[in-house]
């Protein structure tokens, strides 16, 4: 009997790839000729081929790559140091419920704050360099990771927790096998926000103040009506985006297998 | 536990007891009475059944025994020194981030021992044994309910207690995985002289895996404390009647059981 080969390309994910790109596509062809049709239009809301253009001179001949490396780097280091923390806070607080009752309103005040309206005190605190930005992007991100870490940890299966107590198990015990796996599926929700968070928080710094970065790049093409730079560099900043999300999906799903047994991809 | 333990050297005393318990839930305004001068002995080696409706307080006799429902008199409930308790829930527990194996090895680890080769043969083992030859590496997620609920019984042998408490663990199984689940435990408890104490609603089940049967009741629609309808030994002719519960349900004996259980039941 032949062995029935398996096909190289999948047909039914290219089309449902087709299908989904769709939309895109025809927007950016009404876009286009508009744009052509209209210089009003191509000067107000450029076109699609002048942001080609425009991409493919700042990448190639300009600081595109630089720009692009800087401020992921900015938002890479805030969202890790931030939820690093945001955990460590989250679950310690999980774990001793008598500080919780006392900082409780203290977290949920700061969180509440938004960060970009202290962004002019900030030059102050932390200087025109890396550290503003990071520490942008890391403030953005630090309290939604508490929120979501102590959330997670306690609302730990009871039924497990109990189980540990049948072994006679000590808080400590309870603490490491039952109640900080249970609130990993909850830190991996806060990562899916937080990304796009720390994004936006590094973006701000650079708006606040920079000579290097998306951001940077933005204002000045901002600044100079240059519409094309502008789409140009929101267009790489969700792409950015969507790019840490994918290597975020990546990690994650070493991590914690358990949780992507019938997840879609993409769904961190 | 916060139990009051009493010495081994006694030895007119039992393995465990509840004596004069009362116990209730709910407020202050309007608060249930389950237990009233509750007393129940439980003998070393002895294979348990309590039966009984809903609410009854079955599940909550096995909490104190094990130390999870606490009672405000620690002298009510007396059970003897370096006991090891082994509960097992009516549904698997299982963690849904360890694999099958190390599900199984959670109880030793909660012994504090460190995990060998001898430890992972033994689990190895069990999985064959238990028809699971190539399920250990596999998460919660992807057993059938039945082999979760394997997995269970395994975590629960290998954790070795001298105290088994059982409740209703094989509802909901279907009849094969039931009746290899029960010959397993029964096997288990009989070759390590364990004490079990079984809860379940099935009255076949409950006479079958038993040399004992207790059976609880509140009467009035839930409104009376519960009390101890009937507390009979049970005895098969045949040895491995209780190693077997095939077996047992084969024994001449068994239909006279299950009309003394039914009869209780039904006031």
């Amino acid at each position: 009997m032949k062995k029935k080969r398996t096909p190289v390309i999948n047909k039914a994910a290219v089309f449902k790839t087709l299908i989904a790109i769709m939309p895109f596509l025809f927007a950016c062809l009404l876009w286009e000729l508009a744009a052509r049709n209209s210089s009003r239009f191509a000067f107000l809301f450029g076109s699609p081929t002048l942001v080609l253009k425009y991409l493919f001179n700042y990448i190639c001949y300009d600081n595109g790559v630089s720009d692009i490396l800087i401020t992921a780097s900015e938002a890479f280091s805030g969202f890790i140091v931030g939820n690093i923390l945001g955990i460590c806070l989250g679950l310690g607080l999980a774990f001793f419920p008598r500080i919780e009752r006392i900082t409780r309103v203290y977290i949920i005040m700061f969180g509440a704050i938004p960060i970009f309206a202290l962004a002019p005190v900030t030059i102050m605190w932390f200087g025109i360099q890396f550290l503003l930005k990071f520490m942008i992007a890391m403030l953005s991100t630090i309290f939604v990771a508490t929120e979501h870490a102590y959330t997670g940890a306690i609302q730990s299966d009871p039924e497990l927790i109990m189980l540990l107590n049948s072994f006679g198990a000590s808080k400590k015990q309870v603490f490491s096998k039952v109640i900080f796996p249970s609130s990993i599926n909850s830190v991996a929700t806060s990562f899916r926000i937080t990304v796009g968070l720390s994004l936006v928080g590094a973006f701000i710094g650079e708006f606040i103040s920079a000579e290097k970065g998306l951001g940077y790049q933005i204002l000045k093409s901002s600044g100079l009506f240059n519409i094309p730079g502008v789409i140009g560099g929101v267009l790489l900043i969700a792409l950015l985006a969507i790019f840490m999300r994918a290597i975020l999906f990546v990690i994650m799903r070493a991590v914690i297998p358990w949780h992507y047994e019938s997840k879609k991809p993409f769904q961190v | 536990m916060n139990q009051n333990r009493f010495s081994s050297k006694d030895r007119k005393m039992e393995l465990l007891g509840i004596y004069n318990l009362s116990k209730s839930y709910g407020t202050e305004a309007k608060s249930e009475v389950v237990f009233d001068n509750f007393s129940l002995e439980i003998n070393q080696g002895e294979k348990v059944s309590i039966l009984g409706a809903s609410g009854c307080g079955k599940t909550t006799l096995l909490n104190i025994i094990a130390g999870i429902d606490k009672i405000a008199d620690p002298q009510k409930f007396r059970i003897k020194t370096n006991q090891r308790i082994g509960y097992m829930f009516q549904n698997d527990r299982l963690l849904p981030w360890r694999r099958a194996r190390n599900n199984a090895l959670l109880g030793l680890e909660m012994l504090g021992k460190k995990i060998t080769t001898d430890h992972l043969s033994k689990v190895s083992g069990y999985f064959q044994r238990f028809q699971m030859n190539h399920d250990e590496e596999k998460y919660p997620k992807e057993l059938s309910g039945g082999m979760r609920q394997k997995v269970a019984l395994m975590r629960t042998m290998l954790y070795d207690p001298s105290i088994l408490l059982l409740d209703e663990p094989f509802s909901g199984l279907d009849y094969h995985t039931k009746h290899f689940l029960e010959k397993e435990m029964l096997q288990f408890v009989h070759e390590k002289e364990r004490t079990m104490i079984f809860v379940t609603h099935d009255p076949i089940e409950a006479i079958a895996v038993a040399n004992r049967v207790v059976v609880l009741s509140r009467r009035s629609h839930n409104s009376e404390p519960t009390e101890i309808l009937l507390d009979e030994p049970i005895s098969f002719t045949s040895d491995r009647a209780g190693r077997d519960p095939v077996i047992a349900r084969t024994e001449p004996e068994f239909s006279s059981y299950e009309k003394l259980v039914l009869g209780a039941l039904a006031e």
